[in-house]
């Protein structure tokens, strides 16, 4: 059910906050992720708070978050999953170093590395204040931030300060 | 719209199942060991003809059991195994250390030293089979040069080769009789028994009732036996014993030696009646 989705702001129209606020969103993942490396949840968290902080920003500074959100739940249950399966093998020793493991450890930092990469893409395009659509997530984001709902538009566009009434 | 999400997750889960599954199937095994064969054949058996002659047979501390009838019984028993390795580069030398130990250890150039102790210890000549088999799977995979050059580093090696340095081969000796193997290591040796144990006959679960025996009687790690050293790992060595499927076709076939009185011999041999 779509209704069609809101006007894409443009470059020029965004104010200078807007663009560091959305590239925030990007660099502090890396932050995150640098520090939850032994436990690789902490990432997670600080993009969920990075996302809560920035509820009421522009949708342009939303779509970026919720992209650098939703875009590190795989790579980050890919680690946690890495780590755990690792510590299973070291600690029971009935799994073993299989080929298997081996072939997920590679796969699984080929993703962190590509996942750098278009997070620095996504940071610098950002902060020209420019769209980025990373494959899959970039359409998610884009249509659960953009797409026009009418009830919740009115709850947001309700106004606070009223005339009063004569 | 939908449906071009979906391509997406779909190109995305592909992408990550398919570069798993190629790296898989990448062999890393003969990535992270190919620095290991550099050392030839022929260097290798020089070697482990020095350190046997001068690090071993001179040493007044090591008294090798010289019987004619352990020997006629140890000759079977090799032979058995040796006969079905198949191609080997090494010709295959077996001797027997006088000591209470339970141990068993390979120098390189395919001879093999097998302690008195672990002899008495072995219940059945399976047994030690079992245990020669594993130290044949060391030797053919050049697992104790590998060791060597690993820790002692290949110069030292080839400077043995060429002089005659008793001091420094002794030395390399010690390191080798004293080596522990890692524990794909000892897998690889593990694997390699049971097959050479298959084709000679043996059942290959021999190996896991030696091992059980042995963790019964020492606990799990006893740091003189190089053959249980990576001990956490124990139970699923046995386990792979006990798990190993030979062909169909496979009859096991007693080995007809009368061990008491092998094992009797054993016992009450001693060097003055070295023949």
């Amino acid at each position: 059910m779509d209704t069609g989705y809101h006007p894409l702001p443009q470059p020029e129209e965004l104010p200078q906050r807007d663009k560091e606020d959305a590239m925030g969103a990007y660099l502090m993942m890396f932050a995150a992720l640098g520090a939850g490396l032994p436990l690789p949840i902490i990432n997670l968290i600080a993009a969920v708070i990075y996302y809560y902080i920035n509820k009421k920003a522009s949708r342009f500074v939303r779509f970026h978050t919720h992209q650098a959100l939703i875009s590190q739940i795989p790579t980050t249950l890919m680690n946690a999953i890495a780590v755990f399966w690792g510590l299973r093998i070291l600690i029971y020793d009935d799994w073993g170093f299989t080929n298997i493991y081996k072939g997920y450890l590679v796969a699984v930092l080929l993703a962190n590395i590509l996942y750098f990469i278009f997070g620095i893409i996504g940071a610098i395009k950002a902060n020209s204040g420019k769209m980025y659509y990373l494959l899959f997530f970039g359409k998610i984001s884009y249509h659960s931030v953009f797409q026009i709902r009418p009830d919740e538009d009115a709850k947001a566009g309700k106004q606070e300060n009223l005339p009063p009434k004569f | 719209m939908r449906k071009s999400v979906y391509r997406d997750l779909i190109i995305l889960l592909t992408i990550f199942v398919a570069s798993w599954a190629a790296f898989t199937y990448v062999p890393w095994g003969d990535i992270f060991s190919a620095p290991d064969v550099t050392v030839s054949i022929a260097d290798e058996e020089k070697l482990g003809k020095l350190i046997v002659d001068y690090g071993i047979l001179k040493d007044p501390t090591i008294t090798i059991v010289r019987d004619k009838k352990i020997d006629s019984v140890m000759r079977m028993v090799t032979h058995l195994l040796v006969s079905k390795i198949g191609k080997t580069d090494f010709e295959y030398t077996f001797r027997i250390i006088k000591s209470d130990q339970v141990n068993a250890f390979t120098l390189p150039g395919g001879n093999i030293f097998i302690y008195t102790g672990l002899i008495e210890f072995c219940d059945s000549p399976e047994h030690l089979c079992a245990v020669l088999a594993h130290e044949i799977g060391h030797a053919e995979k050049r697992h104790v040069i590998n060791k060597l050059a690993k820790e002692l580093g290949l110069s030292l090696l080839f400077s043995v080769l060429g002089g005659n340095d008793n001091v420094m081969i002794s030395e390399i000796g010690r390191t080798a009789t004293s080596t522990v193997f890692d524990r794909a290591q000892e897998k690889e040796a593990d694997d390699f028994s049971f097959q050479l144990m298959e084709r000679s006959r043996i059942n290959p679960k021999a190996l896991a009732a030696f091992f059980r025996k042995l963790t019964d009687a020492y606990g799990a790690s006893n740091e003189h036996l190089e053959i249980l050293q990576t001990h956490p790992n124990n139970n699923s060595r046995i386990k792979a014993s006990l798990e190993y499927k030979p062909d169909t076709g496979f009859v096991e076939k007693k080995i007809d030696i009368d061990w008491s009185n092998m094992v009797s011999t054993i016992k009450n041999w001693d060097s003055t009646q070295n023949n």
